[in-house]
């Protein structure tokens, strides 16, 4: 996608978004409303703006590639954080945490051809006592156990 | 006020909070040294470390985390051509040149000796004219306030910006985000949208997690499939441990060295005090400097000291006069301070010239933390280099990982919450977007830090004033708004007067 093209469909999605802040503001009080009227309405002139810019701007640097994503890697990426991050409550905060660092080093780690299995074992083990020794026995902080630790 | 700087120091240098200054800098030129993780993070995934601590502590913590971090950037910038933090950017120039040359320890040494002198002026510099201006600060009215902090944040998106629309975009979306929750003054719930989570609107601190650290881990990860690593190879590192190879000594470099400490600190300073300037301004600004003044600019970027000299003492000026007007006004004059805003917001504290006369002990003891967190970083740097370098060679695929975990359990202490984590991921993504779409992150956070404290003061000086229009036309206010003004309209005014000049 290039540049121009990608500024447009900000500018839409930001006036959209600032007319509905707006319609949800004037159901406050007006002194209440006041301030997130004006922070709508300021992001309201600049999508505005941003698409009148982008409409004019038919220049090559209008025309550059933006920078896209390695769809894989966010799938990928999501779906572990997701895993974790909902394992977290049903195994425990130290487990889930465990085989999180284990298994992004081992998938990104090309598993084993990066990053050798085994560092990437002696680290996660190395790496979750150090969480447990400064949160649980330092700063005595009550995180989530599950039916693991 | 100074009584209070000279009676705070004995609070400062208690054993426990030498220790923490000890670790948190040596912390700091760990994230400073390693390519991908910025200051900035580092101070946003250490104040939830900070929470259970005394308040002094924590700050002494981040002021550590912040010095460190700003320094250690330059060693993986001599070592590997990277810039471990953008203020090290400059540092590439000359530093990893020298390093080719076979004088890696030698930049490295006077890279930290040079930060630490940048840094300690810097802290002076914060000792002595920030008493002065919470004297001034504390007569200025709602309306004043109000427009400081509109004042610092059209600077922010305007300076820190490639496109000021954008930057304005992301300030007023910061600024909407801080609405969310239940109104300070009238009690009325705003876009909670009956979610009893979102009553107490999101934490700071669970935002810049969020903006800084999953985008960061999303990238290192994305650098890691494409091949882009920055490992260091064993050559590199050696660089450190060459016995035979020219060193810092005080009769060859002290004297050479007294012009660019004093001007580059000057301009680090100056450049620190100014919303939205950061370190690699300073630094790129000190080294254009330093090369003007020489009397051989053509060696420049081809492993002159001077160079390393220049970008390091400047880089480092910035650090503690940045919260000048963090401390002052309650403006954070960058990413980090605003940050750090956070930090101080979550131990009860707000910035501000009532700070000073709330909570002196604490204010100065800051300072004096600023201050004594270069020498232990100097400590640090100069005997222990070779182990920071080592840093480098940590795969980037297992720090990763780690930060993402040091995010999820930073954010979850904070309010043993999992919805935090939650929004925290959410921000997450927010924040991966603006980076994929080039839009800066740093408005949106000022937003956010800025946004309570404007709208009160919005309010206060509207309730006060006979018309809405005194707040604009109170003599200060006005200078204020003019200066907003011109800080938005300057990208224009110089792209036009650059425009004509081509053209003559």
């Amino acid at each position: 996608m290039v540049q121009r093209k990608q500024d447009m469909i900000f500018g839409f999605v930001g006036i959209g978004a600032a007319l509905f802040a707006m319609w949800q503001s004037y159901q406050y009080p007006p002194d209440s409303a006041l301030f997130p009227l004006l922070s709508a309405a300021g992001i309201f002139i600049c999508s505005l703006m941003l698409l009148v810019i982008s409409g004019k701007n038919k220049s090559s640097s209008g025309d550059e590639k933006v920078e896209g994503i390695n769809i894989r890697s966010a799938l990928t990426f999501g779906l572990i954080v997701l895993i974790y991050v909902f394992s977290i409550e049903k195994m425990g905060f130290f487990s889930s945490s465990f085989l999180f660092v284990l298994v992004i080093s081992m998938v990104w780690g090309g598993f084993g051809k990066g990053v050798s299995i085994r560092f990437s074992l002696i680290f996660a083990v190395i790496f979750t006592i150090l969480l447990y020794v400064t949160f649980v026995k330092i700063f005595t902080v009550p995180l989530p156990k599950g039916f693991l630790l | 006020m100074f009584e209070h700087l000279a009676s705070s120091l004995s609070g400062t240098l208690v054993f426990a909070n030498i220790v923490a200054m000890t670790l948190s800098t040596a912390a700091g030129i760990m994230v400073g040294a390693l390519p991908g993780l910025s200051a900035s993070m580092g101070v946003a995934l250490l104040i939830p470390f900070t929470f259970t601590m005394d308040p002094l502590t924590g700050l002494l913590c981040m002021a550590g985390m912040y010095n460190g971090a700003i320094y250690g950037g330059s060693i993986a910038a001599i070592l590997i051509n990277i810039p471990g933090t953008p203020g090290a950017v400059v540092t590439t120039f000359d530093g990893n040149a020298m390093a080719k040359k076979g004088q890696g320890r030698y930049a490295l040494e006077t890279a930290v000796i040079c930060s630490t002198v940048g840094g300690v002026a810097s802290a002076l510099a914060l000792m002595f004219i920030a008493p002065y201006l919470a004297a001034l600060a504390l007569k200025f009215g709602p309306a004043e306030y109000f427009w400081i902090s509109v004042l610092g944040l059209s600077t922010i998106a305007s300076f820190l910006s490639g496109s000021t629309v954008k930057g304005l975009f992301c300030a007023f979306a910061g600024l909407f985000v801080s609405t969310v929750g239940i109104d300070q003054i009238s009690g009325v719930f705003r876009f909670t949208f009956d979610n009893m989570y979102l009553m107490e609107g999101f934490p700071e601190i669970v935002v810049l997690i969020g903006l800084y650290s999953i985008p960061e881990v999303f990238t290192m990860l994305e650098d890691v499939a494409a091949g882009k690593t920055a490992a260091a190879s064993d050559s590199e590192l050696g660089q450190t441990k060459r016995k035979e190879e020219k060193r810092w000594t005080f009769q060859n470099d002290f004297k050479d060295s007294i012009p660019t400490w004093t001007r580059s600190s000057i301009i680090g300073i100056i450049i620190g005090i100014i919303p939205g300037a950061g370190s690699s301004i300073a630094a790129f600004i000190s080294y254009k400097e330093a090369k003007r003044k020489a009397k051989d600019p053509e060696s420049f970027g081809k492993g002159n000291v001077e160079g390393v000299r220049a970008a390091e003492t400047a880089n480092n000026a910035v650090t503690a006069s940045a919260m000048i007007p963090m401390l002052t006004f309650g403006i954070p004059g960058n990413v980090v301070t605003a940050i750090m805003v956070g930090g101080l917001l979550i131990h009860g504290l707000h910035p501000g010239p009532n700070l000073f006369v709330k909570e002196p002990m604490i204010v100065f003891g800051l300072m004096w933390g600023m201050l004594i967190t270069n020498f232990i970083m100097l400590a640090l740097g100069y005997f222990g280099s070779g182990i920071f370098a080592k840093c480098l060679k940590i795969p980037t695929v297992v720090l990763a990982a780690s930060v993402a975990v040091l995010s999820t359990v930073g954010t979850y202490s904070l309010n043993n919450s999992m919805f935090d984590v939650y929004s925290m991921l959410c921000f997450g993504v927010i924040g991966l977007a603006m980076r994929k779409m080039k839009l800066p992150i740093a408005p949106a956070v000022l937003g956010i830090i800025l946004g309570p404290l404007a709208e009160t003061e919005l309010r206060r000086a509207l309730m006060i004033a006979d018309s809405p229009v005194e707040i604009f036309t109170r003599p200060l206010s006005f200078f204020l708004f003019a200066l907003t003004l011109l800080s938005l309209f300057y990208p224009v005014l110089k792209a036009r007067m650059g425009a004509r000049g081509n053209k003559e």
